[in-house]
């Protein structure tokens, strides 16, 4: 049976026993209360007030007998039976009547009431006609008087005296009994009351006793034999059963801590094998980071190393004994200290790496004070919940070196590519010189001496002059392209504006050509104005000049707007370009068909190439000899400003 | 919210409610007395005063919380008739009184009219006759019979074998019925006896004295207050050595000055503790003593009149738990007092009857000795 079965069935039958208890404490104590109450609304005001009658009764027969027998009456005493006539006898006989309408219809009382009251109204009566008849001392020598007021005295009020005092004698002796009777019942039932209580008191201590017992026995030994094996867990013996027998409670609950010892064998076996993995898992990170090449240094919030692999003996010149545990600042110039702050960044914001020595100069200090320029990964890890950071160290002297050679090797082209470009400049700009100075000549021969000269001399006059011409188009041509992004300045450039300049400035040739050109709203960008101005110009240009004779030349241009560029997209219906030449189009000077087919220098889409370089931009074609031509460039949105000026 | 707003609302109107329910309860009972103070018979009125003041006193002192508190207000009548009323309404109007005690018989008389429209209950704690107990049915009367008290002085003259009486009356009603009931008894025993009305102020009674002198008259009846003093001392200048008889008003202690010592060895009727309840009139003259530091001078105008208030008082406190909220206070009162069967007080145990009048007060005769006490008569 469950404990709280029992304990419920204890208590129940405790209970029950105190409401038995209650029940006839409350039937015996109303039957007491009764018996009282009847004790003192009736049988004591009863015989009370018969006790008062009867002694008024004596008083008033004493009295008058006094005044008639002892002629005269003290007036203390004629005071007193007047006041027994007029006071005490009415408030008898109404104290008489309230009491019988509280009484009983058979009661005693109430079938002698009627009675009583006639012999008291008697009493009255004749009271009353003595003190009528007996005034003063003369009355008492009135032998008629006397003789009338003895009658009354030894006749009528002896007589009714004694019938009155009978009854109420009668009726005390009735009300006596009653009064013994409910007393005796009320003795009765008080003793009932003590019996009950001490009868029940027993058996409720002597049950309790027992249920404790036997509750108290079901309990403590399962609780000892728990307790006993708990103590047994406590010291590690995850081995232990135990076994108790029944379905109670404390059985179930050792059948719990048999399922909990073996659930903590399970996982204490559990825990061995994960530490063993564990152990293992540290042993392999151990090793690895002992085989880093990297110097690893790992570290507290208190920047106290407290780990460190060969890598980090090696490029400080510390041995493992002489780091760990101390401060992983004595690995920096006191100088570079202030950079620590980046650990507790690093430890405040978790997960972030910061790195060190990677856009500017960071040095690491040796155990023989030397400074080796490092880079220093700081990595936030948590180990044994505690945050610890990593650091990542890597050894950039030779790094260091080889960029500063490579500086040497840029500065030194960039010096040259100036150089060059300075000569090409120079060399344009002084060749148009004797270029000049050659046409002029012919053009003075062909004035002055045109009609000496024979038409040979003339037409190779002529050549001369073509090619002079064309060779300073030449140079003209390479000056501009020497002179793109020179002095330019990056601005914004609305780009409708500038292809409305452009076709502005083309007119003739638009109309000459009936050449359609179309657009969307383009964009507003960033960029050098001549040099886009110059691009959109070349290729609005070689649109029209390589349209098909059959056709009007029509040109579009759109855009696409990228994440980090434009697109622009520059579309015809020309002749279209072979595929085998579409890579060859952006050299400098070259052709692709007869100087007599198409006029030009051949730099035309060299300078396109050269303006999308300059702004961090790529230029493609996309064509089919026949179908037309799309010109594709980018311009970055944002444009690198280190190649402004 | 609104809900709860209305809810506050009942609860608040349930509480004023609830205390207005409470606010039924009676609080506070003014009572008035009005006797005479000065000018005249002053043992009447200061000294059931005090005794009055005394009942109330205690009884304040001893209520419970539900029981109502009580207040005496006192005026001053001046054994004057025509000074009842306006002393009456003074109570009315200043302390709003829902009981007056009243000593003087045409006070009582003259007031009547007035209880009867306001609802007070009278009482008269110094006389009760068969013409007080025919006036209204607010008023009651819890004193000796004044009839029966002057009686058993008309019975004490026959004894003494006195056949010719003269008896002086004050013109008031008390006084007219005390020497009639006198006259009576003496008629219906063939005493000769003379009846003579005297005026108000009177204090020269020589024509009279030495009229009845001249007629032999061998007993003199002073039914008055202080002025009869004078008689009695001019009767015995006459050379008048007949025995003097007197009221309960003898001990008026003008009364005895004005007598100059003549008034000593008059038979009265009167009334100590040893007629009533010897015990509980011993205790409210100690108690009496130690409020007021003396005792009274007269006995029994206090010790009625400490009875009238104390049975008054017991049903009055009786309010909070007897009287109907709609049942108008003097109604409550007026039913109560007339179930008062058995009262045990310090001058007996007394009643009240159906028309209002008490009994259970009883007088004996006493005479004045010569220090100006009273030694009761042994017949």
């Amino acid at each position: 049976m469950r404990i709280r079965t029992k304990l419920i069935l204890s208590f129940g039958v405790i209970i029950c026993i105190l409401f038995l208890e209650i029940v006839l404490n409350q039937i015996i104590s109303d039957n007491a209360t009764k018996t009282y109450q009847k004790l003192k609304s009736q049988a004591l005001p009863a015989l009370r007030i018969l006790d008062k009658y009867e002694s008024i009764n004596n008083e008033l027969f004493l009295l008058t007998s006094n005044k008639v027998y002892n002629n005269n009456l003290p007036l203390n005493s004629q005071n007193r039976l007047n006041g027994i006539l007029e006071v005490e006898l009415p408030y008898l006989k109404t104290e008489l009547f309230i009491l019988s309408e509280n009484l009983a219809a058979n009661d005693q009382i109430v079938l002698k009431y009627p009675e009583i009251i006639e012999f008291t109204n008697n009493l009255i009566l004749l009271g009353n006609r003595i003190n009528t008849l007996l005034i003063t001392k003369d009355d008492y020598l009135d032998s008629n008087k006397m003789q009338v007021a003895l009658g009354i005295v030894e006749e009528d009020i002896s007589k009714i005296h004694s019938q009155l005092n009978t009854s109420l004698l009668l009726l005390k002796i009735n009300y006596g009994n009653l009064l013994e009777d409910y007393q005796n019942e009320f003795t009765q039932n008080l003793k009932s009351l003590s019996n009950i209580i001490l009868i029940t008191g027993i058996i409720g201590i002597l049950f309790g006793i027992v249920v404790a017992y036997l509750v108290i026995r079901s309990i403590s030994k399962p609780i000892g034999d728990l307790n006993s094996a708990a103590l047994r867990v406590s010291r590690g013996d995850y081995a232990t059963d135990i076994n108790l027998k029944g379905r109670d409670e404390l059985a179930t609950l050792g059948n719990s801590f048999n399922i909990m010892t073996s659930s903590l064998r399970s996982n204490f076996e559990l825990i061995k094998s994960n530490n063993k993995e564990i152990k293992q898992q540290e042993e392999r990170i151990r090793k690895v980071i002992e085989a880093s090449p990297a110097a690893i240094i790992l570290m507290d919030p208190k920047k106290n190393i407290s780990l460190i692999n060969l890598q980090t003996e090696n490029l400080f010149g510390y041995s493992r004994r002489e780091l760990v545990g101390k401060s992983a600042e004595k690995l920096i110039p006191s100088k570079l200290i202030q950079n620590g702050s980046l650990v507790n960044n690093v430890f405040a914001s978790r997960n972030k790496i910061d790195i060190l020595g990677k856009d500017q100069n960071f040095y690491g200090l040796t155990k023989s004070g030397k400074k080796v320029p490092i880079e220093v990964r700081l990595n936030y890890i948590e180990i044994h919940n505690q945050d610890m950071i990593l650091a990542s160290i890597i050894d950039i002297t030779e790094r260091k070196e080889k960029e500063v050679e490579i500086k040497m090797y840029v500065d030194q082209l960039k010096s040259k590519n100036k150089e060059l470009e300075q000569f090409s400049y120079i060399t344009s700009h002084d060749l148009q010189e004797p270029l000049r100075t050659v046409l002029s000549f012919i053009d003075v021969i062909q004035d002055d001496y045109g009609d000496k000269l024979d038409p040979d001399m003339s037409m190779y006059l002529k050549y001369i002059s073509d090619a002079s011409t064309r060779m300073s188009n030449l140079i003209k041509s390479l000056l501009d392209y020497s002179r793109i992004g020179y002095k330019g300045v990056v601005e914004t450039v609305d780009c409708n504006e500038l292809i409305e300049s452009v076709e502005a400035d083309l007119k003739y040739k638009i109309e000459s050509s009936k050449a359609e050109i179309s657009y969307d709203t383009l964009p507003i960008v960033d960029g050098y104005h001549l040099e886009l101005r110059l691009l959109f110009q070349n290729l609005i240009t070689n649109a029209i000049k390589f349209h098909k004779k059959t056709e009007v030349p029509k040109i579009n241009i759109s855009f696409e707007d990228k994440i980090t560029h434009w697109q622009f997209n520059v579309a015809d219906n020309g002749i279209g370009i072979p595929k085998e030449f579409q890579s060859k189009i952006f050299v400098i000077f070259q052709r692709l068909h007869n100087r007599e087919d198409y006029d030009g220098t051949g730099i035309g889409l060299s300078h396109c190439y050269k303006i999308l370089e300059l702004h961090g931009g790529k230029i493609w074609v996309n064509s089919e000899v026949g179908i037309g031509s799309t010109f594709h460039f980018t311009i970055p949105k944002n444009i690198n400003f280190k190649n402004n000026g | 919210m609104l809900g709860y707003f209305r809810l506050t609302i009942l609860l608040l109107s349930l509480i004023t409610l609830l205390g207005s329910c409470s606010n039924n309860e009676v609080k506070e009972i003014n009572i008035g007395f009005i006797g005479p103070l000065t000018t005249r018979a002053i043992d009447l009125g200061i000294a059931p005063s005090k005794a009055m003041l005394l009942a109330v006193e205690e009884y304040n002192i001893t209520k419970t919380a539900s029981q109502p508190t009580i207040n005496l207000f006192i005026e001053d009548d001046r054994w004057e008739q025509n000074a009842a009323l306006p002393a009456y309404n003074k109570l009315r109007k200043e302390h709003n009184i829902d009981v007056v005690f009243i000593s003087n018989t045409d006070g009582t008389i003259e007031i009547q009219e007035k209880i009867m429209e306001d609802g007070v209950i009278a009482v008269n704690p110094i006389n009760n006759d068969k013409l007080l107990a025919s006036l209204n049915k607010n008023t009651f009367q819890i004193a000796k019979s004044t009839e029966e008290a002057h009686r058993s002085l008309g019975i004490r003259i026959i004894e003494l074998g006195l056949k010719k009486v003269l008896i002086l009356h004050f013109p008031n009603d008390f006084m007219t019925i005390a020497a009639n009931s006198v006259e009576k008894i003496l008629t219906e025993r063939a005493v000769e006896s003379k009846l003579i009305r005297v005026e108000k102020d009177q204090t020269d009674f020589t024509e009279i004295l030495k009229n009845a002198q001249k007629e032999n008259t061998d007993a003199y009846v002073f039914l008055g207050y202080k002025d009869f003093g004078f008689a009695m001392k001019q009767a015995r200048d006459f050379g008048i050595e007949a025995p003097f008889f007197g009221s309960t008003t003898l001990l008026d202690p003008n009364f005895l000055i004005n007598s100059e010592g003549a008034i000593v060895g008059t038979e009265c009727t009167f009334f100590t503790p040893i007629d009533g309840n010897y015990i509980l009139g011993y205790e409210f003259l100690k108690s009496y003593k130690k409020r007021y530091g003396e005792e009274p001078f007269s006995i029994w105008p206090p010790m009625q009149a400490y009875d009238a208030i104390n049975i008054v008082i017991n049903e009055l406190k009786m309010v909070n738990e007897d009287k109907k909220t709609d049942e108008h206070l003097g109604d409550w009162l007026r039913n109560r007092l007339f179930n008062v069967r058995y009262y045990q007080g310090v001058c007996g145990n007394i009643s009240i009857k159906e028309d209002g009048s008490s009994r259970g007060i009883y007088f004996s005769l006493y005479k004045v000795e010569s220090n100006g006490d009273l030694q009761k008569i042994k017949r």
